[in-house]
């Protein structure tokens, strides 16, 4: 009854072809914009943007990212760290390097870099697949973080191996350094996820994801019916890194500020990155929403219960949280492989029904 | 030439213990098709635990190797039953991500039981030999032969025993072997725990050479990857020489060209080895 595609009388191609054609999603899409660019800036203050808001939308840059290459081109990555990592000291290298330009072309400028090196660690893919790749990919992630440890050059010769993000400017406003307000911090980030999003939603629809897909099906099939696999595979890792190296840049200057590259590109964020799609969905672009949305939230709702509410030490709930989010996965994948998507789909199937379910 | 037979001594030992663990995950991989993720953490299991029995406990350092890897291969055994065996059939990846969940967890919990401190194992032999200008400590010697003893049992049980020749046949042909009456999940079981017990020796063996901490599992999970890898996956034998060899030229990278780059070295070798010759040295198919 609520949810409906009967009664949708669409009279062209472009009706019949646009991305929602049910009314009801349309008008939920409408509304979440409307609620993120119209109300959310004027009501967010500085705890929910550094705990919730700002995190959440940058993890959907580097999750759609992921998504597109392990959920729609079928090929594993564990080195997401890495090449965020490769986002944000490019992002560092030019905001030292180039002071006059915008910020905003840095972060763009800096997922291009990052789609080049992606693109080179995605040279093996033609040869190896599956796990071989899976440990390639590893193997990058480890060298990536290393490299950045051990080159003075590109954290710029400082003293503590860290890297600082100086105060940039969009159009006269504070965007990063340490005196950003929150809505300003959020907006630039809404407005990547949004054209980010986009670009993403639209790519795997289109022709480009289609041959994506069917290299994640079967390869040789794939190979046989006319898709180049050397195509198909180099433009998912240069899109996915792209998406990735943007997340890194972002997350490095607009919400961290300082970065020790083990800390905070670690192998560890290889995982919660990969388990994000996995408990959002594979191959979803909604499930990167989801997944994001769920791992940046548990660990606060659990913070509040179990620091706020219980009063344990902050550092033993944060293990206790990678730790319940370590059995949340397992769980997920004997009960639900195919995520919280999945979840939504079910739901809309019910809801379609509901309330007379005969 | 004496600090090259002195290098090639200290990467043995250490390629020893590379060995060893490598030894655990090509096992599980040949006979179950499953990438574990969580091995590292079965390694820094045991060397925090050999730790915590020798340390605090004043256990003696064998009675402790004993006691570690009999505690981890229970370990591993639970997780085989939790996040292996529900997967087997599905998607080959699932197992791979819900082993790096473990990892997750055991790293975690470590960090709860053991804090984030970097600690030294303490071994009961102090004194060394010298050979032709080549010093060995006594402790490398006795963790060498250690290695060398857990190599042989396992040679000795695959080979030899009954069980042995059942886990033989369940990795020829898992349909087969269940036809004929074997449990093919207590030999999976089985198969896990005596990878488990491996990894807790690997870290019985190099833990005292470097130090133990959380952490310290992602690092040689690599290596044991850069060891399968070059080998191919689930050739034994080609683990074991590979394992040295790896050991071996670290130590001889860090003498001759570069100690920074060290741990560089095992990276670029996968690599090269991916691109080169995806399926291994020892394996011809």
């Amino acid at each position: 009854m609520i949810y409906r595609e009967a009664g949708e009388y669409k009279t062209s191609y472009d009706a019949d072809s646009r991305t929602f054609p049910i009314k009801f999603d349309r008008m939920g899409y409408y509304t979440a914009m409307a609620v993120a660019f119209l109300v959310v800036p004027f009501i967010i203050n500085d705890y929910w943007a550094s705990a919730v808001a700002v995190p959440f939308l940058i993890y959907v840059i580097a999750a759609l990212g992921l998504n597109i290459l392990t959920g729609f081109a079928g090929q594993v990555s564990l080195g997401t760290g890495g090449f965020m990592a490769v986002g944000a000291y490019a992002c560092y290298k030019l905001m030292t390097g180039f002071p006059e330009v915008s910020i905003f072309f840095h972060v763009l400028i800096a997922g291009g870099v990052t789609a080049i090196v992606g693109v080179l660690f995605g040279l093996p893919s033609l040869r190896i697949k599956g796990f071989y790749l899976a440990v390639a990919t590893l193997a990058a992630q480890f060298f990536l973080v290393w490299l950045f440890n051990k080159v003075p050059w590109f954290y710029n010769h400082s003293a503590s191996g860290q890297i600082n993000a100086p105060e940039r400017t969009v159009f006269g406003i504070a965007v990063t350094g340490p005196n950003t307000d929150a809505w300003a911090k959020y907006l630039f980030c809404l407005i990547f996820v949004v054209v980010l999003a986009w670009i993403a939603r639209n790519l795997t629809r289109g022709s480009v994801g289609r041959k994506w897909m069917a290299i994640r099906d079967m390869d040789i099939a794939a190979e046989i019916i006319g898709v180049n696999p050397l195509m198909a595979k180099l433009t998912a890792f240069a899109v996915s890194s792209f998406f990735v190296g943007v997340a890194g840049a972002l997350f490095f200057s607009v919400y961290l500020g300082a970065v020790e590259v083990g800390e905070a590109f670690g192998i560890q964020k290889s995982f919660l990155v990969l388990f994000m799609i996995i408990i959002g969905g594979l191959g979803s672009i909604f499930g990167a929403f989801a997944g994001a949305a769920f791992m940046v939230l548990l660990p606060v709702l659990l913070k509040n219960i179990l620091v706020g509410g219980l009063g344990w030490p902050t550092d033993l709930a944060a293990h206790l949280e990678f730790m319940i989010v370590g059995g949340l996965i397992v769980a997920f994948l004997i009960v639900e492989p195919h995520g919280l998507a999945q979840l939504w789909r079910l739901a809309k199937e019910k809801l379609r029904l509901w309330p007379f379910p005969h | 030439m004496w600090t090259f037979g002195q290098q090639v001594v200290n990467g043995l030992v250490v390629g020893m213990g590379y060995s060893i663990f490598a030894m655990g995950l090509t096992l599980i991989f040949g006979m179950m098709r499953v990438i574990n993720m969580a091995h590292g953490e079965f390694f820094m299991m045991g060397a925090m635990l050999i730790f915590t029995m020798t340390a605090v406990l004043h256990v003696p350092f064998f009675l402790a190797l004993i006691f570690a890897a009999a505690i981890v291969a229970l370990f591993s055994v639970i997780f085989d039953r939790i996040a292996v065996q529900p997967l087997l059939n599905t998607q080959p990846l699932n197992v791979m991500i819900s082993s790096m969940a473990i990892s997750v967890i055991m790293v975690n919990l470590a960090t709860i039981v053991w804090n984030t401190d970097t600690r030294i194992i303490p071994t009961p032999f102090s004194g060394q030999y010298t050979f032709a200008g080549v010093t060995i400590s006594q402790t490398a010697l006795v963790l060498s032969l250690i290695g060398i003893v857990a190599l042989v049992a396992l040679w000795f049980f695959i080979e030899k025993t009954a069980t042995g020749r059942i886990m033989r046949a369940v990795a020829q042909d898992e349909t087969g072997a269940a036809l004929i009456g074997i449990n093919v999940r207590a030999i999976y079981s089985i198969t896990i725990a005596v990878s488990g017990a491996l990894a807790a020796i690997a870290g019985g063996i190099i833990g005292p050479i470097w130090s133990a901490f959380p952490t310290m599992g992602e690092n040689i999970l690599l290596k044991g990857f850069a060891v399968i890898i070059v080998a191919g996956m689930g050739s034994a034998r080609g683990a074991v020489l590979v394992g040295l060899g790896l050991g071996v030229s670290e130590a001889l990278f860090g003498q001759y060209v570069s100690t920074a780059y060290t741990s560089a070295f095992a990276f670029s070798l996968l690599v090269l080895m991916c691109l080169i010759r995806p399926q291994g040295i020892f394996k011809n198919a």
